[in-house]
């Protein structure tokens, strides 16, 4: 009788252990994961989003020449003024005005990778983007939604960046200075660390 | 002492089934090594053909297609773009430089490139400008006319018909500065199509690069329409000797009217999508690329058919060393009264089990190196006749990281593959006395 009890005891014990336990590794194994996102992460570099380097003004002046239905609304695609309009549209894409106030600052910025070199080493430049597919099954996101990435010695990188795959790059942004009729365009950084973007939320 | 030899003359009496053990582990060591470097060695030529350039233009059509034949010359060019093209790629604000390709001809299986002399300005071989050996580039037919060019311009026949040749073209045909190569039309040298009339002279060797360009014989432009003048739709016309005794040639019936494809750098590489739509907007039915994006892709697709490969020759390395251990478990049966005079000699247990143990091991490790040494030989044999078919060089040498690790997957494998036979040779020594049960 007395032994029965202290299994039976022993068993409710070992269970309500059982849930603790799995509880702790459930705990441990979120905490390791988001400490190994953090771990990656360098302090002093801010998270940034997209949006945050397009100007606001010209953001607001592309949204009301894409939304107003008066010019577009009544044509068909493929149509010659139609693809004089998409021609228009472009040409203010690749044109699009860098933000100012961002050029200088440290910051972490996630996005796609598309390789600029054949090289498959870490040296590879690449370009950052918004979006999935950007520039080669869709069309390519603004001048200012582009990130050129060049790599240096001290740059922190377990992966050779490869085309499409997410990641994080910190560093400081500077402005990738082009001598053509458009001035300025687009985004350089020369990261400190580039590495695999995760689900963390 | 006395135990090794007794191990080593107990084997030799074995020597056929061994042997066999033997070879089966050094066949599937060559497959699973020679899958591996193999495929590193492709990477590597891919990876270092081509830096530097931004964008491959091409008529419209396979993207990897185009970066294949204009790049690594594999395969055919389906379509050429018009040459007009060229000039007016060149003429884009966002371009830096164009490097045009012209393909289709051949010096003895090695691909003759038709080119300009922006190439040895631009190309840029593992991140590393092109040298020369020996000799200057070629001349740049443009710069031997006079300012207005009419139907009057006229060039030295010498001049436009000169080349510079890779490494490879110079060390295998024995070629070196100075001499004549008379080159083909089409891929393969046969009857009746050797561009006789004009005897290229070698002005250049380069170094070295580990890229295609190693195998290929560079031209102008010019000098390679020189190859097809007496050509008229595909057939080589009797001119007489009219056009063989000419000193000079014609400027603007040099000029080609089709390219094949055209490398592009811009002066900036964020300008890379914007230039791009350009590009593919201008007349022509032009498409750009970007070369790594491409090659991307297409190591996506191949590495499915590397992984299966590399499967098959774990497998077969699996196998093999099942085979071993099955060869001396079926030997052991055999060599029941062998173990138990070695017990009655004195030997423990254990010892019997160490010797066991030695001797699959043995098998195997002899296995392993005589498998690496076959995969290096063949490389070694095989890397010419790969470097002109394939363009890929193939690097003989201590084996890299991976290979390292697949090698300790196999040694691994048969250490715990040898503990079988030696265990059951412990328990039987044990077990059985000089007049052990015939049946196994």
């Amino acid at each position: 009788m007395n032994l029965k009890l202290i299994t039976r005891k022993g068993q409710s014990m070992s269970k309500t252990m059982k849930a603790a336990l799995s509880l702790l590794v459930a705990a441990i194994v979120t905490s390791l994961s988001i400490a190994g996102y953090l771990a990656a992460q360098t302090k002093g570099y801010v998270e940034t989003e997209w949006k945050d380097l397009m100007p606001e003004k010209w953001q607001k002046e592309m949204w009301s020449s894409i939304s107003s239905p008066g010019k577009s609304g009544g044509m068909h695609d493929g149509s010659l003024e139609a693809t004089a309009e998409m021609d228009k549209q472009r040409k203010r894409y690749d044109n699009a005005p860098i933000e100012p106030s961002i050029i200088g600052k440290k910051i972490r910025i996630a996005g796609y990778i598309v390789p600029l070199d054949v090289a498959r080493d870490k040296q590879r430049e690449f370009l950052l983007v918004p979006y999935f597919g950007a520039c080669i099954h869709v069309p390519p996101p603004p001048a200012n939604q582009l990130i050129l990435v060049r790599s240096t010695a001290a740059t922190k990188m377990k992966q050779v960046p490869e085309t499409m795959s997410i990641v994080w790059i910190e560093g400081t942004l500077k402005e990738a200075r082009v001598s053509t009729e458009a001035g300025v365009s687009g985004y350089l950084m020369e990261p400190v660390s580039v590495y695999p973007w995760q689900q963390t939320k | 002492m006395l135990w090794l030899e007794l191990a080593l003359r107990s084997a030799w009496a074995r020597r056929t089934a061994l042997a066999m053990a033997i070879t089966s582990v050094a066949v599937s060591v060559f497959i699973l090594l020679g899958v591996q470097q193999l495929r590193d060695d492709t990477r590597n030529s891919f990876s270092n053909a081509l830096s530097g350039v931004d964008l491959v233009v091409g008529p419209r059509g396979s993207a990897s297609e185009l970066i294949l034949y204009s790049v690594f010359q594999i395969g055919q060019p389906t379509r050429n773009m018009p040459y007009s093209t060229i000039e007016k790629l060149t003429q884009l604000p966002s371009v830096a430089w164009t490097i045009p390709i012209q393909l289709g001809d051949s010096y003895d299986g090695h691909p003759v490139i038709g080119t300009s002399t922006q190439l040895f300005l631009h190309y840029r071989a593992n991140r590393l400008p092109l040298e020369f050996d020996k000799g200057v580039p070629f001349t740049d037919p443009k710069t031997l006319v006079r300012a207005p060019i009419n139907e009057n311009s006229q060039v030295a026949v010498d001049e436009v018909t000169q080349v510079v040749i890779g490494s490879n073209v110079a060390k295998r045909k024995r070629k070196n500065l100075g001499d004549g190569l008379i080159l083909t039309h089409g891929k393969e040298a046969g009857l009746n199509t050797e561009h006789s009339d004009f005897t290229f002279k070698i002005v250049g060797i380069l170094k070295p690069t580990g890229t295609p360009l190693d195998n290929a014989v560079l031209t102008s432009l010019e000098g390679f329409s020189a190859i097809h003048q007496d050509w008229t739709m595909g057939v080589k016309m009797p001119t007489g000797d009219k056009q063989v005794k000419s000193k000079t040639a014609d400027f603007l019936a040099l000029q080609p009217h089709e390219i094949t494809a055209s490398w592009v750098g811009l002066k900036s590489r964020t300008q890379v999508f914007s230039s791009r739509r350009i590009i593919e907007s201008l007349p022509g039915g032009l498409m750009a690329v970007l070369p790594g994006v491409v090659l991307d892709d297409l190591w996506r697709i191949v590495s499915i058919v590397e992984n299966a490969l590399l499967l098959i020759g774990g497998m077969v390395a699996i196998s093999a060393l099942l085979g071993v251990a099955s060869v001396l478990l079926v030997s052991l049966s055999a060599r029941r009264r062998e173990l138990a005079i070695y017990r009655a000699l004195g030997a423990p247990p254990l010892a019997l089990l160490g010797f066991i143990g030695i001797e699959s091991l043995g098998v195997c490790l002899a296995g392993i190196i005589i498998g690496l040494a076959l995969t290096q030989l063949l490389l070694f044999t095989l890397a010419p006749w790969v470097q002109t078919n394939f363009g890929i060089e193939l690097l003989t040498g201590l084996p890299t990281g991976e290979t390292w690790a697949s090698l300790g997957f196999i040694c691994l494998a048969a250490m715990i593959v040898s503990i079988l036979p030696a265990w059951r040779a412990y328990r039987m020594s044990l077990a059985d006395g000089l007049q052990p049960p015939v049946a196994g």
